[in-house]
């Protein structure tokens, strides 16, 4: 099992996992890196029971090349000394072993610089360790009591450091049951958990990883008829429909919805794809008074007797998302076939068949994670459900043009700081359709490199008279002598088409043309996802015959903002 | 836990556990580990294949695939499972 496991799972670059651990983690090395989940790992070797060392030593072996990610997993009692002494019921003084877990904690924050992120399992003890008993959370005393208080120290140390995050182990234990631990396999080969633990943490291990990437899925799509509520509308009428009540079904599925309402607090979309009259499907929802979504909740919908993946890749598209954003849920095997088939990209988990098992298997999807929740996140579907009611209004206007005028558009361009920067973080490592380079940064990878002499960022935040759209774009400038070159031109998907990348391409031209150099270039670099990017560019006025993908804009011209925008700047801070 | 195919074992009686073509030593482990807690599950006895005392009549019970079956159908007779 030793030595470097490369691994597939998909055509993206291979990421280097070093797991450093007090125990042998080989079972665990391996499973991590061959078991699928979007993302391509390779596991690092690393010796165990050597975690400060090899901490300590950026010499050693495992540390070149430099790992993507470190997973630290170490067992309570082996990193800290007075915690094995209250396991053998020895008295302890809480704040001796808590000032064990600051150096500790110290010793992690150390390493950041090395890896881009830090993932830490939760100390946990086998179940079979009853402690005290009945005393075992009594506070100072007991060692359930002492774990958690040693954990949450470890999580304040911590948080200020934006690479590291803790993992829940216990979960993990909670999985796998009695197979959490086996003392053969301890005693044979020093194993300090089953394999089944092993399983659930590389799950876990890999969501992170998905996450930190930004491959957060965003919209959750669901069928209706025996998904969202029991019975077919079409048949038996909102009245006739399965739903809350005195009913375990009914019960089960309103507790689904509260599931999935739960999730747009994440940030996460909702949208209906059902073969229904339209009108029939929105009465229930409207009327049902056991109905927890309302159609506030949902983004869009398609809801008419065409094929369902038809209907979903339009309502993507609709949405200005990609495929690749999609989870499709739905009762019929039959329908799931069909999506996975013709639209590959969307995930389409197995549901079960039966309802009251619906919400466990929401809870247990980890493709919503994330590294950060804004405040954007949290207003994501009202924003959708602004541009659904600003998209009838176009209906009534009619040029673009025309309409974007009536739309009374604000930006807001403020300079990259510690208000704005979780949200710039995320909107560079998540967009991927209006994004120059698809660079992707952590928050402090990206505040260093703006730091830096002749680098600069900025956000715009966009608003109009229905609503807030929050921060929607990030621009990066590096200063030359002679040129100054756009290095980040990314626009929230949903901001896209309302002259915010005028607005910004103009603002890096005139922050050029007041700095006194004579051109502004980009250098587009093409992925699969960022072509709306080059369209942009292409009717942008640049100039071209350069080197290929090179868009250049002389400071002389007049790159005035769009007539249809109000520009908000800070003097001192913007371009 | 499943081995990359190009360290699977062949499905033969005489297809060696240890040495040269078998397991690493944390294979081993994995294997007496795994088929312990299996045997557990299926029959409801617990059975101990790692006993020091194993090799009785001079064969190792982990000398291959058929020995380790012998040995395992042996422990059953003896804890009833069978």
């Amino acid at each position: 099992m030793s030595g470097q496991v490369p691994v597939t799972g998909s055509a993206g670059p291979v990421l280097r996992v070093l797991t450093l651990s007090d125990f042998n983690a080989d079972n665990f090395r391996s499973i991590m890196a061959h078991a699928t989940g979007g993302l391509a790992l390779e596991s690092v070797p690393a010796p165990f029971g050597q975690v400060e060392s090899l901490l300590l030593d950026e010499e050693a072996e495992c540390w070149s090349p430099a790992p993507d990610c470190l997973v630290v997993w170490t067992r309570p009692h082996g990193v800290i000394r007075q915690f094995e002494e209250a396991l053998a019921f020895e008295p302890f003084d809480v704040d001796g072993v808590l000032s064990e877990v600051d150096v500790f904690a110290s010793l992690l924050t150390s390493v950041v610089g090395r890896v881009r992120t830090l993932l830490v399992p939760t100390w946990t003890l086998p179940g079979h360790e009853r402690g005290l008993g009945v005393l075992d959370h009594r506070r100072g005393l007991g060692l359930a009591d002492l774990l958690a208080r040693m954990n949450q120290r470890l999580s304040e140390r911590l948080a200020d450091v934006p690479a590291a995050f803790l993992l829940d182990s216990l979960r993990w234990l909670q999985a796998a049951g009695p197979r959490g631990y086996n003392p053969k396999a301890w005693y044979m080969g020093r194993m300090a958990f089953g394999n089944e633990v092993f399983v659930a943490a590389a799950a876990d291990v890999r969501a992170a990883l998905r996450a930190v990437a930004g491959m957060a899925r965003k919209l959750v799509v669901v069928d209706l008829d025996e998904t969202l509520w029991g019975g077919v509308v079409g048949d038996v009428g909102w009245e006739g429909l399965v739903l809350g009540g005195h009913d375990p079904e009914g019960e089960a599925l309103a507790d689904f919805q509260k599931g999935l309402k739960a999730l747009t607090n994440r940030g996460v979309l909702l949208g209906i794809v059902s073969k229904n009259t339209e009108e029939v499907a929105l009465e229930a929802i409207r009327n049902h008074p056991e109905m927890v979504l309302g159609l506030d909740d949902f983004a869009g919908w398609r809801i008419d007797w065409s094929d369902k993946a038809q209907n979903l890749a339009d309502l993507v598209e609709d949405l200005n998302l990609g495929l690749q954003s999609v989870v499709f849920i739905d009762d019929n095997p039959a329908e799931r076939a069909r999506v996975r088939e013709a639209l590959p990209e969307v995930f389409v988990p197995d549901w079960p068949s039966d309802k009251s098992q619906y919400r466990v298997a929401l809870s247990r999807l980890d493709c919503f994670d994330t590294v950060v929740v804004t405040e954007e996140d949290r207003q994501r579907t009202t924003l959708y459900v602004e541009e659904r009611h600003r998209r009838a209004g176009h209906r009534q206007v009619g040029s673009l043009d025309e309409w974007l005028g009536t739309l009374d558009i604000r930006i807001s361009v403020e300079l990259l700081n510690g208000a704005n920067l979780a949200r710039a973080a995320q909107l560079l490592n998540k967009t991927n359709q209006m994004n120059l380079s698809t660079r992707r940064m952590t928050e402090s990878e990206l505040m260093e490199w703006a730091s830096r002499s002749g680098h600069h960022s900025w956000t715009l935040r966009a608003s109009d008279r229905f609503g807030d759209l929050g921060i929607v774009g990030l621009l990066s400038i590096e200063d030359g002598r002679e040129t100054f070159r756009v290095v980040d031109f990314v626009l929230s998907c949903r901001a896209m088409g309302r002259k915010v990348e005028e607005t910004m391409l103009a603002l890096a031209i005139r922050h050029g043309g007041e700095s006194g150099v004579q051109t502004v270039d980009a250098r587009y670099l093409p992925t699969a996802k960022n072509l709306p990017c080059e369209t942009f560019l292409n009717r942008s006025g640049a100039l071209r015959g350069g080197e290929p993908n090179l868009y250049q804009w002389k400071t002389d011209r007049a790159y005035t903002f769009p007539p249809q925008v109000t520009v908000i700047t800070d003097e001192e801070t913007s371009p | 836990m499943t081995l990359p195919p190009e360290r699977w074992l062949s499905k033969e009686l005489d297809t060696p556990l240890m040495g040269a073509g078998g397991l690493d030593s944390l294979g081993i482990v994995n294997l007496i580990v795994s088929l312990e807690e299996h045997v557990e599950m299926t029959f409801g006895v617990s059975v101990n294949l790692a006993d020091q005392r194993t090799p009785r009549d001079g064969a190792n019970p982990l000398d291959s695939l058929g020995a380790l079956g012998d040995h395992m159908e042996s422990l059953l007779r003896e804890q009833g499972g069978l």
